[in-house]
């Protein structure tokens, strides 16, 4: 891939990436942060949080707009800032991408992704043509002359990614960049975020509040609160199985990690099998899980990207369409019956929330005496929520370690590439 | 808007507009040409346009840089400067042209050490006329274009930074060209307040035919001086009211272009 993105060669591809380690604590008045983030080579970071929780003074101090209190920023072999140490943003190789995609208004596209190289001392042709390179790879060459004005909210988020990346750096700060755009051009951002920065292979750090973002993009997930890092841990694991109230509140959401099973374009019905779990056919026949592979469990949706056969991919549906179901049913409209166990009853302001392990291999017989512990990594990826009322739950009898069956019908679940 | 406020309004368009109607009346207009193209007129426009320029030039050197500490940093430092850079527009220019005197003049607070040591004379020549310009243009710039910059505020050349773009880079290819609307306009009123300066003029550097004697001297002395005729004075008088026209329509030619 590295080959691919060597766009003007008397600029080094920066790679390999280095890992990101940072230990920062700041005061700015009231405000308080204090938090620890890494990020592996070449992986995704997501930092969530409520508004005003600290992600974008975190994002200042990684990209050197703000200076820590103490603490330490670590890129690869370079200490970044902290005690006695700054380089400054110019210096730092840290790219940033925000929701104002502040493209120089004076500049044409072209004339804005050559900006960094041109900085940087590439020759104005060299540059230019990286630009082009650029535009290309993002299917904007004919907006190379316009001005930002000239372009679409879509349009100009797309010259800002291919800005920050023509740049070279070696960290790559994303803050909230699908936060401004309409419902139908954040999912095709998403889509060109997803792709440019996985063919970079470069370290991120995406802050956001929108908890899709980080099951689309990132590899692991930082929630911060009050300036504080409440969970930590792969994408999947935390929003899947969220061991503090506050970050299952920002989940809100059932999120389970797969394989696409056949290809897809965006609105087509698409089906994918969830990781570490055996694949069954979808269902048709309610009760009946496909031939040959018992307890399989197969999700039914609709893309919500483009979706390759075998690509990764990940179903997103809300608890309050999930419905559980005690025994045997007869033949019903839900495409998605999945075999489960009853692994916890978390009470909620409206709802009970039944949280529940896919899969019949795990977990005993209804009214057996057993409890599956609801651990994080232990089937991580197929936990699902289920939002019930109180009267349902006490009528069904419904306690951890039942064997359920769960359904869900196919329209309320979003398949996205990730 | 209230009917009745029409009237007022109306008066102070008369107000302002009429005494341009009444000099062009007044104008000899088969004698204006003449007027306009003799020697002393030339001297003094020619003198005008140069010392204009230059005392524009001085202030675009220092008044961008000044401009630039004014708009970027918060003190109570820098409010007090603030305050300070805005005095010579509200002081009579008459006041600036003795403060440079007593500054600059031959026994001045540092008039005196460059007579001394360097034997330079500063009041009464062209380079007085044009730092009594520049007293009194700078402010306009400076004001002009601290606006822009702050209206422009720094997320670009933040952007920028994080781009590998060094402070020097972000200035000249990020900063200058985000405030040029308001560059431009500071520029021409710069020019133009310039090119209508006496009171410093006159005080700082006299008014000495082809050394010190720009246009609005040129115009006083015809007005006022024994045995010159009031004509000349008339057709100078509108030679700088069309200047000033095609000023005020390059300022608003640059409007449209700031909103982009």
């Amino acid at each position: 891939m590295s080959a691919e993105y060597d766009g003007y060669d008397d600029v080094p591809v920066r790679g390999p990436f280095g890992r990101l380690s940072a230990r920062v604590a700041l005061r700015l008045g009231a405000f308080d942060l204090d938090v620890a983030v890494a990020a592996e080579p070449g992986e995704v970071v997501a930092v969530l949080g409520p508004n005003g929780a600290g992600k974008s003074t975190l994002l200042g101090v990684l990209a050197g707009l703000l200076r820590p209190d103490s603490g330490e920023i670590r890129l690869g072999e370079r200490v970044l800032g902290g005690d006695g140490a700054f380089v400054s943003p110019e210096q730092r190789r840290v790219g940033l991408m925000g929701q104002d995609p502040l493209l120089f208004p004076h500049l044409t596209a072209v004339e804005n992704i050559a900006f960094g190289p041109r900085s940087q001392g590439v020759a104005k042709a060299r540059a230019r043509a990286a630009a082009q390179d650029w535009l290309r790879r993002l299917a904007l060459d004919e907006f190379a002359d316009r001005k930002p004005a000239e372009l679409s909210g879509g349009q100009r988020q797309r010259v800002a990614l291919a800005r920050a990346l023509a740049a070279k750096p070696e960290l790559l700060l994303l803050d909230e960049p699908l936060g401004a755009l309409d419902a139908q051009t954040a999912p095709e951002i998403r889509h060109v975020l997803r792709t440019h920065i996985r063919a970079a292979g470069i370290t991120t750090v995406l802050v956001t509040h929108d908890v899709l973002d980080a099951a689309t993009l990132s590899d692991r997930v930082v929630v911060l609160d009050h300036g504080r890092v409440v969970e930590t841990g792969p994408t999947a694991e935390v929003l899947a199985a969220p061991r503090s109230e506050f970050t299952a509140a920002l989940a809100g959401l059932n999120i389970v990690a797969g394989v696409a099973l056949t290809a897809a374009k965006p609105g087509e019905s698409v089906a994918i099998a969830p990781v570490g779990l055996a694949p069954a056919r979808p269902v048709s026949v309610v009760g009946q899980p496909g031939p040959g592979q018992p307890g399989g469990v197969t999700v039914s949706g609709f893309a919500a990207d483009d979706l390759a056969a075998g690509s990764p991919a990940t179903a997103v549906f809300p608890p309050s369409a999930v419905a559980v179901y005690l025994g045997p049913m007869g033949a019903g409209s839900p495409r998605n019956l999945w075999p489960a166990t009853i692994t916890a009853l978390q009470p909620g302001p409206s709802a009970i929330r039944v949280r529940a392990l896919l899969g019949a291999a795990l977990g005993t017989a209804a009214g057996e005496d057993s409890v599956i512990p609801d651990l994080p990594g232990h089937g991580a990826g197929a936990v699902v929520s289920a939002d019930l009322t109180a009267a349902s739950v006490a009528e069904l009898h419904l306690e951890p370690g039942m064997r359920v069956h769960l359904a869900v019908k196919a329209t309320e679940v979003r398949v996205h590439a990730h | 808007m209230p009917r009745w406020l029409y009237l007022p309004a109306l008066i102070g368009f008369a107000f302002l507009f009429l005494p341009i109607v009444a000099l062009v009346v007044r104008a000899d207009w088969s004698a204006a040409p003449r007027a306009i193209v003799s020697p002393a007129a030339l001297s003094a426009l020619w003198l005008s346009v140069e010392c204009g320029l230059a005392a524009t030039a001085l202030c675009l050197v220092v008044g961008v840089p000044l401009a630039l500490m004014l708009a970027r940093h918060d003190s109570p430092v820098i409010r007090f400067v603030r305050a300070l850079v805005t005095l010579p527009l509200v002081l009579p220019p008459l006041v600036g042209g003795i403060a440079l005197l007593y500054l600059l003049g031959r026994n001045g607070l540092a008039g005196q050490y460059l007579t001394l040591w360097f034997g330079i004379t500063i009041p009464f020549s062209t380079v007085a006329v044009v730092l009594a310009e520049g007293f009194v243009a700078m402010p306009f710039l400076v004001i002009s274009v601290e606006g822009a910059l702050r209206t422009a505020g720094t997320r670009y050349e933040t952007v920028a930074a994080t781009l590998g773009a060094g402070r020097w880079t972000v200035f000249r290819r990020i900063t200058l060209p985000l405030v040029l609307p308001g560059l431009a306009s500071g520029t021409v009123l710069s020019l133009s307040r310039a090119l209508g300066e006496f009171g410093a003029t006159a005080l700082f550097a006299g008014n000495r035919y082809g050394v010190t004697r720009t246009m609005p001297l040129a115009i006083y002395t015809a007005f006022n001086g024994s045995g010159e005729d009031q004509d000349a004075a008339i057709a100078l008088s509108l030679l700088l009211v069309v200047v000033a026209i095609v000023f005020l329509v390059l300022i608003r030619g640059w409007r449209p272009e700031a909103g982009r």
